[in-house]
């Protein structure tokens, strides 16, 4: 195998490739050391394909002794399989570990998607194709009872009280058991001493393979529990040009990214990007904060509209009533979006006086030229039965019956009440029958508006899906 | 030498004898040409680069010159991931396989670390979620197995050991 990877002896060596005009990458032309490097980035599903590509690749991938090459596969194993980083068996190579490994690949025996390695039998198989090649004790033919009874020749798994063992397995050794009948007994026990070794060792790797996988994975847990708290600190450690912190800790523990890290560092062998974790957290907390101010927004806005019809006050100059563009537009106006602070100043709070002189009638106006955009937004007054019905009031009670105009009614009570005998109506015309009752309307508003505070949908999006 | 207020320029000679000239410090993002410099000392002598062509030193000159504040890498790290190509450098790696090639070859010779991190992870990229057939054609690579190699190979590759 003169072919054979070597490693790179010193990175400035001088080669004499010609470099001369546009020479395409070949096999027949990357330098060695070219292509372990190129190798570096690439997993190892991709590293199997680049085998079948022609010989020399293969040359370079397939060699068992070449330290370069199991360095390459091991690379590659590291970085793309986490959930294979416990080395190889001893008597295994990276390439045949990982062949066996890689559950990617699906199920070796029908290429079902779903499939796990079991060790002991080596083999990558799905649940079905497993059960149909094992074989449990009770069922072991007689002349296998003793091989695994009293010499434990074959490699077995537990299974509740059961031990199970290959099939195939169990076949062979009967059948060359069956040959060396005729042979004198040292010659039987040499076999059965060979046997015994083979499945002894199958077995301690396996069992070394568990606890090692125990003892790993509770390395990572530990190391993921150690990297998500630094995150947590580093967030706090941020702070504001005055010198308070950016981030609140009682804030941070509400985020949803939070809570799914820690759920997450509960579970090792799962790659976790923690940058990407910090990042995202970030993001998330500028949202909550927009949210609270949101928040603070819509429970302003139910004040004024339930308030100031009632109660002469202060803020009555700034009432909202029901047929005002803010009801139905609130969600998309810019600046419920993305709340504005008070001076600019993110640490200052809003005061009444803010909120219901300045933003509350900034968002009016946009609200107005929302309204205006072609396209018809429809808003807030529920005047008429078919609006109410149509903007998802028929269980409210703001239903009354045009005829004796005294209760209140959801839509369907008002159809009952209609045909009842007080009136006797064969065909209920709503519009004609049935009025809204535009004082109750301000009542059912939160729910059909959901004044939580929740990011809208973008205008676009809502033109999108209810034009 | 350490100190000295203004940067020296250093020549550099391509294949073809053109002579290119650069700031030490662009200069030095090759490890090849700094330990040059550092055993040979202020010399006005033109650097011979007899492996390199013109338009290809060009190249990686332009890529020292934009990377040169860069700090130095730390050693051989794991986050060897095809994904962190910044938009500069994945701009740089526009060009035909042929150059993209030959920069590959440069950034060995002349041992500049990032670029040719940079230029490899471009290849990866290429090959990464390809078929063999797929490479074979990116490539342009002739495919020398027999029918039956190939089948073996892929069978191989199936871990279908009879079990």
């Amino acid at each position: 195998m003169s072919q054979q990877l070597h490693p790179i002896i010193s990175p400035n060596t001088n080669f004499s490739i010609s470099c001369s005009t546009s020479l395409p990458i070949t096999a027949n032309t990357v330098p060695v050391e070219i292509f372990i490097e190129i190798c570096r980035y690439l997993s190892p599903t991709d590293l199997f394909s680049l085998m079948e590509v022609c010989k020399q690749f293969r040359c370079w991938l397939s060699s068992t002794t070449s330290k370069s090459t199991r360095e390459i596969w091991c690379t590659s194993r590291k970085k793309f399989l986490p959930k294979l980083q416990l080395a190889p068996f001893s008597d295994m190579n990276e390439q045949s570990y990982m062949r066996l490994g890689l559950i990617e690949k699906g199920c070796q025996f029908c290429k079902g998607k779903v499939c796990k390695v079991y060790w002991v039998f080596r083999v990558r198989s799905c649940k079905k194709c497993f059960s149909k090649r094992i074989v449990s004790h009770r069922d072991l033919p007689s002349e296998a009872m003793f091989l695994v009874d009293v010499y434990n020749c074959l490699p077995y798994m537990e299974r509740g009280p059961d031990c199970i063992y290959w099939h195939r397995d169990v076949i062979a050794a009967c059948r060359e058991l069956k040959e060396l009948r005729n042979s004198n007994p040292e010659k039987q026990a040499e076999w059965i001493g060979q046997k015994k070794l083979t499945a002894q060792k199958i077995m301690e790797n396996y069992k070394k393979r568990r606890s090692d996988q125990n003892l790993l994975s509770l390395s990572l847990r530990k190391k993921d529990k150690r990297q998500f708290e630094r995150i947590i600190h580093e967030l706090k450690e941020e702070r504001l040009p005055d010198g308070n912190s950016k981030y609140l800790d009682r804030w941070i523990w509400n985020l949803q990214s939070c809570d799914d890290a820690f759920q997450l560092s509960r579970e090792p062998f799962v790659q976790k990007d923690w940058k990407v974790l910090k990042r995202a957290m970030i993001v998330e907390y500028e949202e909550l904060m927009k949210q609270r101010r949101r928040l603070q927004i819509c429970n302003a806005i139910l004040t004024l509209l339930t308030t100031s019809s009632v109660h002469e006050n202060a803020l009555l100059g700034n009432g909202i009533s029901v047929s005002d563009p803010l009801i139905g537009c609130i969600r998309w106006c810019p600046s419920y979006q993305n709340p504005p602070f008070f001076n600019n100043d993110p640490r200052i709070p809003w005061d009444d006086q803010y909120l219901s002189s300045n933003l509350i009638q900034k968002l009016r106006d946009e609200a107005q030229d929302l309204r205006r955009l072609p396209g018809q937004i429809k808003s807030g007054p529920i005047t008429t039965v078919y609006g109410a019905l149509s903007l998802g009031c028929e269980k409210c009670e703001i239903f009354m019956c045009k005829l004796c105009q005294s209760e209140h009614f959801n839509y369907h009570e008002a159809c009952h009440h209609l045909k009842g005998s007080k009136h006797n109506v064969v065909t209920v015309l709503p519009d004609d029958m049935i009025s809204v009752d535009r004082n109750k309307v301000i009542e059912c508003i939160p729910l059909i508006y959901p004044f939580d505070g929740s990011p809208s949908e973008t205008l676009q999006h809502y033109r999108h899906w209810h034009v | 030498m350490t100190g000295a207020p203004e940067q020296r320029n250093v020549k550099l000679t391509s294949s073809e004898g053109t002579e290119f000239k650069v700031e030490r410090d662009v200069a030095e993002k090759s490890v090849l040409l700094k330990n040059m410099l550092e055993d040979v000392g202020e010399s006005d002598m033109a650097i011979p680069l007899p492996n390199v062509t013109g338009p290809i030193l060009q190249k990686v000159i332009e890529y020292c010159i934009h990377h040169r504040d860069d700090p130095v890498p730390a050693h051989d790290d794991d986050t060897k991931k095809t994904d962190d190509i910044d938009d500069w450098d994945a701009e740089f790696c526009k060009v035909d396989q042929g150059t993209l090639y030959e920069l590959i070859l440069a950034s060995n010779y002349l041992d500049i670390k990032p670029l040719l991190d940079l230029t490899c992870k471009t290849v990866a990229n290429m090959i990464k979620g390809k078929s063999p057939e797929e490479i074979r054609k990116t490539f342009n690579i002739a495919n020398d197995f027999t029918p039956e190699e190939e089948e073996q190979v892929r069978r191989e590759n199936e871990w279908c050991e009879g079990r």
